[in-house]
């Protein structure tokens, strides 16, 4: 089972300096300052991390916050 | 004998498209240019140009800065897949015309993107060395602003136009070629082509992700034929697609000190990008050059660059 602090360490492994200690998991990625590139990179990273299936892309707006990826994780 | 590079050209056009300025239209950021696409300049081609104009140019560049002459080449080779008119004559053949090279030399195009150049670079060698030829011109040209929707922010404020020259000869050439790893991943070809309406569509996270995981791959694979590891090699050329994915592949390779981008006054130049790196090499650059090449396809070539020691 993925958690939260997974998903963070992928975070902090993914994008150089983005500190995420005080992350919101609720919080939009693109309110944290994380740009479309670095939500490319963290959704990769999470794949090969985690030997996750390929998220599809009409999904990938479901995934720009902690919580939506783990919704999205528990619902497939 | 084998062939070998001997001088390699850049042709840059003097116009451009200031990408800072074009992003605030396309709704993007300064700071996302600067930090993540890396290129605040495009170059574009004079609208009367077309791509053997560029290819040309490239050319003659190599004649009047590299000492090449025109009589000797037995072969030309350019890659391209935005070729003159609809492709047919091939372009290399109005190339041909346009230098006024010898009815003997052979000439052919080569359909590649991005992964145009290393691919290139094994046909020419080859071909050269199965016909006893000594001097050869591999030139690619690809101005992509001939099918860039300029509205379209997934491509618009990445490509930029220009042509490169290689000359390849068996005469004290500077770089030995060789290893090489080749491949694509069909199953994703759709990911960068020509739409209908006439323009280049790129789904950018697909490219992202195959440049991401294949690349490095392909890397250790020439590093394991050249009996090689990642730190002993003192250049590693790859495609500069953004600086965003040169950044990307260098952590993964951890060879980020010397992974250059050097592409943020031009712009991706497709199958350009990485002769342009080489024709801008200091003579002390190294002896070990990794160049890699990736795109189109979605296809890859990987090979590598040794110093010849008697060059040394």
């Amino acid at each position: 089972m993925i958690s939260d602090i997974d998903i963070k360490n992928v975070i902090a492994d993914s994008v150089m300096g983005f500190d995420v200690s005080a992350m919101d998991n609720d919080q939009d990625f693109s309110n944290l300052g994380l740009d479309s590139l670095d939500h490319l990179t963290i959704l990769l990273s999470l794949e090969e991390t985690f030997e996750i299936k390929k998220i599809p892309d009409e999904d990938i707006d479901k995934c720009r916050s902690i919580s939506g990826i783990l919704d999205y994780l528990s619902n497939e | 004998m084998s062939i070998g590079i001997k001088a390699v050209s850049m042709y840059q056009p003097d116009d451009y498209v200031d990408n800072i300025s074009q992003a605030k239209v396309l709704d993007s950021t300064e700071d996302f240019i600067i930090n993540k696409i890396g290129m605040k300049r495009l170059s574009r081609k004079d609208k009367l140009d077309d791509t053997t104009d560029l290819a040309k140019r490239a050319v003659d560049l190599l004649s009047t800065k590299k000492g090449f002459s025109m009589q000797d080449i037995e072969c030309l080779v350019l890659v391209t897949q935005n070729p003159d008119s609809k492709g047919m004559p091939h372009s290399s053949a109005i190339l041909h015309s346009k230098l006024a090279l010898n009815s003997t030399c052979a000439v052919f195009d080569i359909s590649l993107g991005c992964s145009g150049y290393v691919h290139g670079l094994s046909i020419i060698k080859s071909f050269m060395e199965s016909n006893g030829f000594d001097n050869g011109v591999l030139v690619t040209a690809d101005p992509y602003s001939k099918i860039i929707n300029s509205s379209d922010r997934d491509t618009a404020m990445l490509f930029g136009d220009g042509a490169s020259a290689t000359w390849l000869s068996s005469d004290s050439p500077i770089w030995n070629i060789g290893s090489f790893d080749f491949g694509i991943d069909s199953s994703q070809y759709d990911a960068l082509h020509i739409g209908e309406d006439g323009y280049l569509f790129m789904n950018g996270r697909t490219v992202f992700n195959f440049a991401a995981m294949r690349v490095p791959k392909s890397i250790n694979n020439v590093l394991l034929k050249s009996n090689l590891s990642i730190g002993e090699i003192d250049l590693v050329l790859l495609h500069q697609g953004s600086k965003y994915i040169v950044e990307t592949l260098a952590k993964r390779l951890g060879s980020e000190e010397k992974t250059p981008f050097r592409a943020g006054h031009i712009g991706n130049t497709v199958s350009s990008s990485i002769p342009m790196m080489l024709s801008d090499l200091p003579v002390d650059a190294g002896e070990n050059v990794l160049l890699s090449g990736f795109g189109v396809g979605l296809s890859w070539a990987t090979c590598l660059l040794k110093k010849r020691r008697n060059e040394l």
